[in-house]
């Protein structure tokens, strides 16, 4: 029972506040009014309306790839979950000679939900109609393919949902660059040599932030090799770039343990490593071996998690910004070297 | 929150109405105290590592959890929030 609703100073609240279900739940309840205030004074607060929030990264001109956007209520309790949404695009400018006028509409294309891993859909229901739904019952973004852009500088997508037999609209905003310097399809992949689990001058939370004090290094397997070691030895390469503590993208899910999932399957015909984001969050310093692949110029607009695969050559063959799926991953390694034995 | 019966379902309740707000409070407060957005994320993370895999440890990951947040609370202008008080589990 509630015995004491009263405002108390933090102090106080740490001595008092017992470790119960309605613990959880004033800590939801604050939450939730710092939230609501925080919508309205960014103009989001529309009950019942949907925001966009461009989940893309590392966006270039005349480069074909994935675009995604995450859908959800303006008060966050929902999100736009299963089946397929339109992605309108339109041109806004380069920032400095802003159009003012009618945007310039580009194009269409239907875009599909993608599920952020971790989660066990019913592909009926993944498959149907798009609905609002709780986060703990689907979560993901929508996703267009070889979507490409031709012009450098703002753009704005318009995301159109059919649910319940009601037509929603929302828009989101976002950059394409001129040109970018984070590893890429096609390129050579950097011969990273990151420190590794064991090293005594290593902070273990620099090798997984989930690692620290009694808790160790969840996933030995990601850490037992370096990146350059890998490539070197004619092996492929899977890289994921994520920091599962300190990730701040709204889509953030269990990347890292899919990753060493796929670790434990096929880990004897290929490599799989973690690449932790921070060597110190709280100091605001990167990983020097983080950044090769996600920040390798101070001008690099950071993003996480990433994952890289590297083929037996050493060269990047696919990668994956913020969201991918462990249908996504899965496909690559058998794309690599077909379906698992046994 | 000590019904093992209830865990999957606190976890739930968990991840819709607080793991967002929690990014977002931490996004807010890195912007002004990074230490105290690290020791908030690291207290979610324990509270949902908690909630998947060790739930008799909730009660300590909650504990730190509430501090964490009505420290971050703070740092950013917003008022503490009120304490659920004492009845422990």
């Amino acid at each position: 029972m509630v015995r004491d609703r009263t405002g108390r100073a933090a102090g106080q609240a740490r001595l008092q506040c017992g470790p119960t279900r309605l613990v959880m739940v004033a800590i939801i309840a604050a939450l939730a009014t710092t939230a609501c205030a925080r919508s309205e004074a960014d103009g989001l607060a529309e009950p019942g309306g949907l925001v966009a929030a461009v989940a893309s990264y590392d966006l270039v001109i005349d480069r074909p790839g994935r675009f995604m956007v995450g859908l959800y209520t303006a008060d966050q309790s929902r999100t736009l979950a299963y089946g397929t949404v339109s992605f309108t695009f339109a041109y806004l400018g380069d920032g400095e000679d802003t159009e003012t006028g009618d945007q310039a509409v580009v194009g269409s294309v239907d875009a599909g939900f993608l599920p952020i891993p971790g989660q066990d859909l019913d592909p009926d229901t993944a498959n149907g109609p798009p609905e609002l739904v709780a986060g703990s019952v689907a979560t993901g973004v929508y996703a267009a393919y070889e979507v490409e852009f031709e012009k450098s500088g703002f753009w704005e997508v318009t995301v159109t949902a059919e649910l319940d037999n009601r037509t929603e609209t929302t828009t989101g905003a976002f950059e394409v660059l001129k040109d970018s310097d984070l590893p890429a399809v096609g390129e050579p992949a950097p011969r990273t040599r990151q420190p590794l689990a064991g090293d005594p001058d290593v902070d273990p939370k620099s090798i997984d932030s989930r690692a620290g004090g009694d808790t160790p290094i969840p996933d030995p397997e990601l850490h037992d090799l370096t990146v350059a070691d890998g490539i070197a030895a004619g092996r492929p390469v899977m890289i994921v770039v994520s920091t599962p503590t300190f990730c701040v993208s709204r889509f953030c899910g269990p990347i890292t343990d899919s990753v060493h999932d796929l670790a434990l399957q096929y880990g004897d015909r290929m490599e799989f490593i973690h690449l932790e984001v921070w060597q110190d969050f709280a100091a605001n310093q990167l990983n020097p071996a983080a950044a090769e692949w996600i920040a390798p110029t101070p001008e690099t607009q950071g993003g996480e998690p990433w994952v890289f695969v590297i083929d037996a050559d050493g060269t990047i063959i696919q990668r994956f910004d913020n969201v991918a799926s462990e249908a996504d991953l899965l496909t690559a390694v058998e794309k690599l070297l077909g379906p698992a034995d046994g | 929150m000590a019904e093992m019966g209830d865990i999957d379902a606190a976890g739930d309740e968990f991840y819709d109405t607080a793991h967002q707000p929690l990014h977002d409070l931490a996004a807010e407060v890195a912007e002004v105290d990074r230490e105290v957005a690290a020791r908030l994320l690291e207290a979610k993370e324990a509270v949902e590592s908690d909630l998947d895999t060790r739930p008799s440890g909730l009660g300590e990951s909650f504990q730190v959890l509430v501090s964490a947040t009505n420290e971050a609370l703070t740092a950013t202008g917003h008022s503490p929030m009120p304490c659920a008080g004492g009845e422990g589990s």
